[in-house]
Formats: structure tokens, sequence, C-alpha cells
């Protein structure tokens, strides 16, 4: 800052000499030009007064021109034709061959005019008194320029502490921000040109933030996933390479193992999905997806764990949406896969696909014990779970919604789950249509 | 020393069961903490080990209700959650130690020998009655600077009644906590190893007191 400020001056330095020195030399070449005409005038004045009288030339110079011309700044000369002087003032005679013109010699501005009968008059005046005023002009445009610049030093010290303030506050929120404590700029503590600015990084700070903590959440959430099956298998092993057991033992405590990692293989899976959904990267392709005949694919799948529950799937209606066919199907098997799984034994789910006014719609429905309203409304969290107890046997891992609720977002439509009558859950999913697009 | 694990899931329950089962403890398992909970509460164990997440009765409520019990039991706690403030509560709320999932199995197993035998009154875990030494971490039994050779049970037997010395032990407690509910016993099958105790470490070393019980360091 101090060096922005330093720099400043410098400049408005600059540019007060160059506008000195600029009205300086105007003024200069305005007042040689006034002189000239002046000069001028007066040679012409002169040489009217030069006539020839009986083949003389005859000069008769009124008094008033004389002294006028004839002083301590002044001179004048008259030659003839030959170069010969024939009159002029006492203090200065011009020497030299004259030049007709103007020219500036020894301090004195000078011109000479052609009179009559092939004489010359020359009139000089010095260049002092305008000199001095040029001195004095630029004396007092200098001081003028200094009082300006004096002036202006508090102004840009008190401008520079203000931009210095906003900039201070803004490194250190930053600052603070990069050691993880939550800070933003107070936007009523700058007012200035960094007042957008300040909003601006306010909410880039929220989204970083926001970004983090997610991150974390997500992190946290992923470890503690992870820290039953790992602590099995760790455990699990240990346990067999403690001692030699039988290979009946050997074998059990391999499939432990493979069950473990197979969970944790899924866990993986699952939020690389859900990562890759959110981040828009898994095939974002839109293409015409007949859901009926996708429903009936997943039921198609998902009847070995139906038949083993007793549960019955019914399908019902048509539509055809817009979007990406494998987003899509892991929607459907997942809202599908959770209506039998959570279903009483013998139950129903009932996939009823429908059209409305430029959406198509997309209910499962199931006769399981339900959830309640705090449940339904935190059944799309990850790793959320009815059973806050968690085994590896009896669900999923917590992830299954979540990735459904992705799905959905990513394809601009929306999901709920709400209560059937009389018992059981119903997920609604809103896509776009996609019958016009065929 | 019986133990009590109270895991749901199930594969490390297993798994917890027949690491403490090699290192010599008796163990009982339960997968929900309602059954945990009356387990703890029917059976006199020398620790238990609890997990959080349980079905049907949350751990830290398993063992708020064991605490507000007169009886104490060690409660070792298997916890998935290592911030301080989950820490902080759960010690706070009565367990005496806590291992974060995933753990060392040979860290959790000293830890709960440490709990038992602390819970006793004992700093180290070698146990001195006279000239005999008891090394219940190396599982073995040294007379006059001479390892002397003894089965697991016969351990168990005499590490029991060392840690709780100068106090006459039932039969009926030796029988429930060397050898729990899952094996049949028999009532003499303590005097055989008493017997040979005897015989191994001198006659004085584990004492009758007749329609009483056992007692070591009299």
């Amino acid at each position: 800052m101090r060096r922005l400020s330093l720099r400043a001056a410098a400049w408005a330095g600059v540019l007060g000499l160059t506008l000195v020195t600029l009205a300086a030399w105007q003024y200069w070449r305005f007042s040689v030009g006034t002189l000239d005409q002046t000069l001028l005038a007066e040679a012409r004045v002169l040489s009217d007064q030069i006539a020839e009288v009986d083949g003389r030339l005859d000069i008769a110079l009124p008094l008033e021109l004389r002294t006028r011309l004839d002083t301590d700044e002044s001179y004048y000369a008259i030659f003839d034709a030959t170069g010969q002087r024939l009159d002029g003032s006492a203090p200065h005679p011009p020497d030299g061959a004259p030049i007709p013109g103007r020219r500036t010699r020894a301090g004195y501005r000078e011109a000479m005019t052609p009179g009559p009968r092939g004489t010359t008059v020359v009139v000089g005046r010095s260049l002092d008194s305008i000199r001095r005023d040029v001195r004095r002009l630029a004396i007092s445009l200098l001081g003028a320029s200094l009082i300006v610049i004096l002036l202006a030093l508090p102004l840009t010290v008190w401008l520079r502490r203000q931009l210095g303030q906003s900039i201070a506050q803004i490194d250190e929120t930053a600052r603070a921000l990069t050691l993880g404590q939550p800070a933003r700029l107070d936007t009523a503590r700058i007012d200035d040109e960094f007042a957008g600015v300040a909003r601006v990084l306010n909410q880039a700070f929220d989204g970083l933030e926001g970004a983090l903590a997610r991150e974390r959440q997500l992190t946290s959430d992923v470890s503690h996933e992870l820290r039953t099956p790992v602590a099995t298998l760790v455990a699990e092993t240990d346990w067999a390479l403690g001692a030699s057991r039988t290979a009946d033992e050997y074998r059990r405590s391999l499939m432990v193992c493979g069950r473990q990692a197979r969970r944790m293989k899924e866990l993986t899976e699952s939020l690389l999905t859900l990562a890759r959904i959110e981040a828009g990267t898994l095939a974002t392709r839109r293409k015409p997806v007949d859901l009926r005949t996708l429903a009936e694919d997943v039921v198609k799948d998902l009847m070995p764990l139906a038949s083993e529950r007793g549960v019955t799937i019914a399908v019902q209606g048509e539509a055809t949406t817009l979007g990406d066919p494998v987003q899509l199907r892991i929607l459907v098997s997942n809202l599908v896969s959770n209506a039998v799984r959570y279903n009483r034994r013998d139950g129903d789910v009932l996939i009823r696909i429908g059209s409305l006014e430029r959406h198509v719609s997309l209910d499962v429905e199931d006769t399981g014990p339900g959830l309640n309203q705090e449940q339904a409304e935190r059944v799309f969290s990850r790793f959320w779970r009815a059973d806050p107890s968690r085994s590896a046997r009896d669900g999923g891992i917590g992830l299954g919604l979540a990735i459904s609720k992705a799905v959905v977002t990513a394809h601009g439509g929306t999901i709920v789950c709400r209560p059937v009558e009389p018992q059981g859950t119903a997920f609604s999913v809103n896509l776009p249509d996609g019958s016009g697009a065929c | 020393m019986r133990v009590l694990v109270v895991e749901d899931e199930e594969d490390l329950a297993s798994a917890l069961q027949r690491l403490l089962q090699d290192a010599g403890f008796t163990v009982d398992v339960s997968h929900d903490g309602e059954d945990g909970l009356w387990l703890a509460l029917e059976t006199t164990y020398d620790l238990v080990v609890l997990d959080l997440m349980l079905p049907r009765l949350q751990g830290e409520r398993v063992l708020a209700e064991l605490r507000a019990r007169p009886r104490y039991v060690p409660v070792l706690v298997l916890t998935a959650r290592d911030a301080v403030p989950d820490r902080v509560r759960l010690l706070d709320a009565g367990a005496d130690d806590y291992v974060i999932k995933p753990f060392e199995p040979a860290e959790l197993i000293s830890r709960c020998r440490a709990l038992i035998r602390r819970s006793a009154g004992h700093g180290s875990a070698v146990l001195v009655i006279g000239t005999v030494e008891i090394d219940t971490a190396q599982r073995t039994i040294r007379q006059a600077g001479m390892n002397v050779p003894v089965t697991p049970r016969e351990f168990r037997l005499l590490e029991y009644l060392a840690i709780h010395r100068r106090r006459v032990v039932p039969r009926g407690e030796l029988l429930e906590h060397l050898y729990g509910n899952s094996e049949e016993t028999l009532s003499n099958v303590l005097d055989v190893f008493v017997g040979s105790l005897r015989r191994k470490l001198g006659a004085d070393v584990v004492q009758t007191r007749r329609g009483h019980g056992y007692i070591v360091d009299a």
C-alpha cells in the first residue's frame, strides 16, 4: 500500500511538472508572437516616416515614436540599400547585415522590414520582461500544484487507510478460513468499492465452507461405516492366525472375511455411484426411456428376493421419460428392492406409472410397517436407516435412497416419501415427460 | 474370568468370542441390547464388552441401566465414534474404558484383563501369592523363579482365586466364572483341579473351607 501511494505521488509530481512546462512554453510562444506583431507594426510605422526628398532620404521621426523606441529595452535602426546606417537609437546599435523577418539575438527580439528605396528598418526589444513573466507564471503554477499536492496528501492517506482496511479485512478473513475457522467479511465495515467484492467473496466462502462441511460429514460417515467391517476383518484374521485351526475353522474364517470384504466393496461402489451422479459425471445422456419396460425388467431381477419373502409385485400403467437409462434403472431398482426388503412377509408391492401434464410419475408402494413423519423426512439422508443398529445381513448400507434422490435431482425431477393407507410407505417420483422427444 | 460380549454384528461378536476364549476367558454373547442387559443383570460377569449401536436397546441405555444397579461390573465399550465429546460422554456415563473400532484384538484383550484386575484392586498383571507368581498376561505360573507347567483350566482356577485372594470363593461362583453356562460341569471337577494344583505348587497354596469354598492367601 505504501509503495502504491508513493507511486501515485510521483506520478502527480511528473504530471504537474509537465503541465507547468507546457503552460510556460505556450505563454512564451504567445508573448513572443505578440511582441513580433508589435515590432513589425512599429517597423512599418518607422518605414512610413521615410520619404525621398530631392533624391535624398529624409527621416522625420516624431518625438513620441523616437522616445518609445529608444529606451533601455528597445532599439531601432534604419539602413540604406548599401547597408549604411542612416538613423537609429543610441544604446543598442544593431550590427551585421539586416535580414528581413524576425530573429532573436542576444536576449533581444528583432523585426526587420524593407522600407522605401531599398532601406531596411529594424526594431528590437528586450525579451527580459517576457522572461520575467514566464518565470513568474511558472513559479506561481508550481506553487499552486504544490499546494494542491499538499492538500491532496491527507486525502490519499485517508483513502489508503480506507482501502487498506478493506484489504486487511479480506486478508484476515481469508487467513482465518485457511486455518479452518468460520469467518466472514463484515460488509457493514466495507462500504467502498470493495463492498461488491466482499459480498462475492462471502458467497464464495459460503459455498466453499458448505462443500467442506459436506466433505467432512461424508468422510466421517464413511469412516464410521467402514469401522465395523474392518474391526471384524482384523479380529477374525487375528483369531484365525493366532493358533493352528482346523480346515473347517479356516473355511468359516474365510467366509466371514469374504462377507465383510463384500460389504466394504458394496459401500465403496455405492459411494462412487453417488459421488458420480452428484458430480454429474455419470453419463448424462438423455434418451427416451420406457418406464413400463424398465420396471418389468427390474421386477424380473428382484424376483428371487421377492419370492423368498413371499412378496408379490405388480406393475400398472405406462409412460416414457427422457433420461439416462442406467441411472433410471438404479433408481427404480433401489425403490423396488427397498419396498420388497422392508415389507411384511407375504406383502405387496405396487409400481404405478402415470402421465401428468408434461410430467411422468412413478410410485412405488409397499405394505410394510411404514415410516413416521420424522423418519420420512430423513429417509433420503446418507447412511440413514430406520433401525439405527446396522447389521451386514439384514439390510443395505443406507445409501440406496440417497442415490435415488441424486438420480431424480440430476434429471430435474422430485421424489417424496409418504405414508399409504391403511399401512405402508410410498415413494413418489416425478420426472420430465419424454413422449414428445422420440 | 467370565465375559459378556454384547455386539449385534454377528461376525464380529463371534470373532471376539473366539479371541477372548483363546485368551482364557469364558465368553457369553448377546446380539441385542435388551437380551444383553438381561444377561448382564442375571449373571455375575467379570466384565461386559458393550457395543453402542444395538438393536432394541441402545448401548448407552444398557450402560445407564447397569450403572443404576448397586452391583458393579466393569464395562468396556466398543465404539465407532472417535470424537472427543463422544468419548468423554461415554466415560462420564460410567464406562470404565473404551476401544474405537477398528481395534487391535491384542490391545482389547489386554484392556479386558486390566479392567478385571483393577476392579478387584490389583495394579500389576503379575499376582504374587507367597512364593507363587501368576503372570495373567503371559498365562504362566512361576514358583521360586521356576516355571510350573499348568493346564489352562488349572490356570484359570488359580487366577480367579488369586484375583479374589483372602476371600472364600464359593464353589458355585467358581463354576459360573470359569466354565459359564454352556459347559456341562460337575462340581467335583473343581476338586480334581485343586488337587492337581496342590501337587504342583504345594499343599497350602489353595485351601479348602469345607462347606463354603476355596481361598488363596488366607
